[in-house]
Parts: structure tokens; C-alpha cells; sequence
């Protein structure tokens, strides 16, 4: 008799365990699949209004010394497309879209911009698209390590692992291929991690992103600053952003005129 | 010495213990699979074509596709290629890298590691394709999805016939009457996507036009490279491909 109470004892406590587990996990997955559209909650206006709603980086001097002038000193950060045209004079505009984008990634990275993204959640991976060409961001949630730098192919995008922690997601990124982030004029390499907390609100219709990026030998102190995306309705489908280089359209805006 | 048919008893029941833990623990009621086990309705993971991963007949055509009309069409699939827009279906589904495949509740996502094409969107959770008055045609088209038993079968219409590679394997090519039917299917114990493409439009073919594409699947550890960049005013590259690097304004040659 003793050993039937021992038995069922011990029948119930592992029943429980497994049971308690399972809530604890699936209590812990907030719902994040479908599309989201950037708030522009500060009124931006432009490309360059919206960068200016970011706090800046502070970085290391080494680091300082190699950002391109802001637009704010006179340039518009490209020096290429910088040189002054005769009236009537054809010229390229630098296009990334019409340049392959550099690397695939969220769209040329892992920066979102005004077009929505859209997210879907699988037990391995979590894989987030956008508008318009490119192959997305891959979160890997199967436990899996980042790989050394020295041998991963570097990109805008970097290399994304993820997992939940009390009802956020959180991702890590690293293995970036050098180059100015999106925002706030900071800088990202092989060895910086950029850390995204995803804060569904309670209604689930407002989602969070909290960023911060972090290396010693670039940031002075981490670069922290949050967007906010509301959830596009139900029914809403992925529509095409096409951008053609060979549509004389997207050219006229910016042949120069006649100057009087 | 315990009594043999209490030990049996209490074996049985610390089987069923630590067998429920398990189920209960992985949140899968009775639907638990080990690695041999495939989850039929699954189609998420990477999936790659091979050598002999394509069947492809020669299309029926309808009598009014002339030779014109299909020089038309490879020079609307010329451009596309020289100038790096979105390519879009069909090739989406042919590029020579896996597609990352990602089913989730509402849809199924097919991200191919490509920079020149956007993602598909199948939809699960709705019947009906958006209304033609406000869908704005694509290179994609509109794909919605339902399983029909272990098939999930695919219907996209709502192409854009000026965008992107127009052309389709076996012959024809999409217009914006186009209507593709797909089944996919896991074979081969899940480790091969069987996938059969139907095109109907009676004002290119005469018959539906059907082909087939086999991909296998990846290891789960699979890692996507970055994606081969396309820069439409290389003009090396625009030579290769038999044309001249042109300026879309004034229409006058370009040097970079």
C-alpha cells in the first residue's frame, strides 16, 4: 500500500511538472505574427527628420573620425552624389534598390523603414520580411550560437539568434559587415551586438522595439532608443514596393533646372 | 519481496507518468513526433532544388501566342533582368539557393535568398483573393492557401503582366488574367517538397499547363548567405548580358 502512495505520488508531481511547463511556455509567446507599420510619432517629414527623432551615438573618436558628414553640416552624407549638375545634364541617382541593396537582410539590414514588416513565428526560426525584394531577417530560436566572424560571411543584416523572456521576444545580433546603422549616426562591426526586446502591448495591437547597441570599442556607452509599430488591421495582405531604375519617372524629381 | 502485480502496476503508471510529462512538456498534447515522424501539415524549413529537381514538358500554347508576342515577352524578361527589378513569380519559385519556407497560423511565407525578389505571402486565413478594383496587380500575384488533406493547395491570381520575369518554364508566360494552382506536398518521409504549378489562361494556353519541381530539404542548422547584389549600372555587366548601359531619361549611353 505504501508503495502505491509513493507511485501515485510521484505520478501526479511529474504530470504537474509537465503541465506547469507547458503554461510557463506558451503564456510566455506573445502573438507577434502578421504586419507592422512604423509609428511616426514625431512628425519626421523627411528621411532626414525622421533620423533627427533618434538620439545620437556617442562614439569612440576612432570611430567618429569615420562618419561621413551629416546633413546637418551641409552635406547630404553622400559625397558621390554631392557633385553639382548642368541644367539638363542626365545623371544617376544612386538607387540601393536598383544596386542589389549590398547584402540582402531587412531589406538592407536589419534598420526597418516606413514601409510595414511582417513577422511569422515557427519553433526554429522566426522569419521577418518587408515590402519589397530581399530575403529578409532569419531569428534562429533553435538554440543555436553565433558563428565566429572570421567565418561568416558579414552582412548588413548580421547573424540573429533569439529566444522569450517574460512575454518579449529578444534578439541578439552580431557578425555585422562594417558600416553606419540606420539611425542616430552609430556604427555596427564583426563584433558589435545589437539588442531588439519585441513589447507587444496588452491588446496586442502595439508593438515595441527596444534597441540597443553595444561594443566597447565603437559606442562610448550603449546606443539605446526605442520605435513603435501598430498592427495592420485583419485582412491586410502584402501589396508590391516596386522600385524601377529604368522608369524614366523615377528620374524626374531630380533633373536639375533651369536656373534663372 | 513486493507482490509481482503491484510492480507491474506501479511500472505501468510511472510509464504513463513520464510519458504524459513529456507530451505536456513539449506543449503537443498527442501529437508529439520524434525525428522519424512528419508532421504532414508542416511545410516549414529550407528547401533547395538539385540537378533532377525539374520536370518540365513543353507548354500546349493557344494559337494566338505568336512568335512576336513571345519576343515581346523575353524582352520584357531581358529588362527586368538588366535593370535588377523584382522578378516575381514564376522565377521565385526556381531560384538556385533554398527557399526559406515558414508556416505559421495565419499564413505561410516563402523567402528565397534572392535580392531581386520579395517574399510570397500565402494566406491561410482568408478564401477569397482581394477585390480586383483595389488590388494593385504584382509580380507575385495574391496567394491564398488551404490544406486538402496532406496537400496544401495554392491559388494565386491578380499578376501584374509588365512587372518582372514574365516568362514561364515550358513556354507561355503570365498575363494579368493568369491563374496558378499549386500543391505542395512532403514525400520521401519529409525530407523532399514535392510541388506540381498549374497555369490556366485560355489566351496562352490551350490546355493548362503543368510542370513539377522537387526540393530537398535542408539540414536545420542551414545558414543563408547574404544575398549576390545586382547593380543595374554596372555596365560590364549590363555588356554581358548583350545590352548597353543606357540612360532611362534621355535614352543617351551612360558611363558610370
Amino acid at each position: 500500500m505504501r508503495v502505491c502512495q509513493i507511485v501515485a505520488l510521484a505520478f501526479f508531481v511529474l504530470v504537474g511538472t509537465g503541465a506547469q511547463t507547458r503554461q510557463k511556455d506558451s503564456g510566455a509567446i506573445p502573438d507577434l505574427e502578421g504586419g507592422w507599420l512604423r509609428l511616426d510619432t514625431g512628425g519626421g517629414g523627411s528621411y532626414h527628420g525622421i533620423d533627427l527623432m533618434f538620439p545620437r551615438a556617442e562614439l569612440t573618436p576612432k570611430y567618429t573620425k569615420l562618419l561621413p558628414p551629416d546633413m546637418d553640416e551641409g552635406l547630404n552624407g553622400n559625397a558621390a552624389t554631392t557633385k553639382p549638375h548642368q541644367a539638363g545634364d542626365p545623371y544617376v541617382v544612386y538607387q540601393p534598390g536598383a544596386r542589389g541593396g549590398g547584402g540582402g537582410g531587412f531589406g538592407v539590414g536589419v534598420d526597418i523603414n516606413s514601409a510595414p514588416f511582417f513577422l511569422v513565428q515557427t519553433e526554429g526560426e522566426i522569419l521577418i520580411t518587408r515590402e519589397g525584394a530581399g530575403p529578409g531577417r532569419h531569428v534562429f530560436m533553435d538554440g543555436r550560437a553565433h558563428p565566429d566572424p572570421s567565418e561568416f560571411v558579414l552582412s548588413g543584416a548580421g547573424h540573429s539568434v533569439g529566444h522569450y523572456e517574460n512575454g518579449k521576444l529578444v534578439v541578439d545580433t552580431t557578425d555585422f559587415a562594417p558600416g553606419m546603422t540606420g539611425f542616430g549616426r552609430g556604427y555596427k562591426g564583426p563584433h558589435t551586438h545589437l539588442t531588439e526586446a519585441f513589447d507587444l502591448s496588452a491588446d496586442g495591437q502595439l508593438l515595441t522595439i527596444h534597441y540597443k547597441w553595444d561594443d566597447p570599442e565603437i559606442y562610448v556607452k550603449p546606443f539605446i532608443y526605442d520605435i513603435s509599430f501598430e498592427r495592420l488591421p485583419k485582412g491586410s495582405y502584402v501589396t508590391e514596393d516596386w522600385n524601377d531604375a529604368a522608369d524614366p519617372l523615377s528620374y524626374q524629381s531630380i533633373v536639375p533646372p533651369e536656373q534663372k | 519481496m513486493a507482490n509481482p502485480g503491484i510492480m507491474r502496476f506501479v511500472a505501468g503508471l510511472l510509464a504513463i507518468g513520464v510519458g504524459a510529462t513529456i507530451l505536456l512538456a513539449q506543449g503537443r498534447g498527442g501529437n508529439m513526433q520524434s525525428p522519424k515522424l512528419v508532421n504532414s501539415h508542416d511545410l516549414s524549413g529550407y528547401w533547395e532544388l538539385s540537378f533532377d529537381s525539374e520536370w518540365i514538358p513543353p507548354a500546349d500554347l493557344a494559337p494566338g501566342v505568336t512568335k512576336e508576342i513571345l519576343a515581346l515577352e523575353q524582352k520584357k524578361t531581358d529588362k527586368a533582368i538588366q535593370w535588377c527589378n523584382q522578378l516575381g513569380m514564376p522565377f521565385l519559385m526556381g531560384v538556385s539557393r533554398p527557399l526559406d519556407i515558414r508556416q505559421g497560423r495565419r499564413e505561410i511565407v516563402i523567402s528565397p535568398e534572392s535580392s531581386v525578389a520579395a517574399a510570397r505571402h500565402l494566406y491561410l486565413d482568408r478564401t477569397e483573393h482581394p477585390n480586383p478594383d483595389i488590388w494593385d496587380p504584382s509580380a507575385n500575384g495574391d496567394s491564398i492557401a488551404h490544406w486538402d488533406g496532406d496537400t496544401l493547395v495554392v491559388d494565386t491570381t491578380g499578376f501584374n503582366p509588365e512587372h518582372g520575369m514574365t516568362l514561364i518554364p515550358g513556354g507561355g508566360y503570365r498575363t494579368a488574367d493568369a491563374h496558378l494552382v499549386e500543391h505542395y506536398k512532403l514525400v520521401s518521409n519529409g525530407n523532399v517538397l514535392d510541388v506540381t504549378f498549374t497555369w490556366s489562361d485560355p489566351k496562352v494556353y490551350k490546355t493548362p499547363h503543368t510542370y513539377q519541381f522537387r526540393y530537398y530539404k535542408q539540414s536545420d542548422k542551414y545558414e543563408p548567405r547574404p544575398t549576390i547584389g545586382c547593380n543595374a549600372f554596372d555596365a560590364e555587366r549590363v555588356k554581358f548580358l548583350g545590352g548597353t548601359l543606357v540612360s532611362p531619361v534621355t535614352g543617351k549611353p551612360l558611363t558610370q
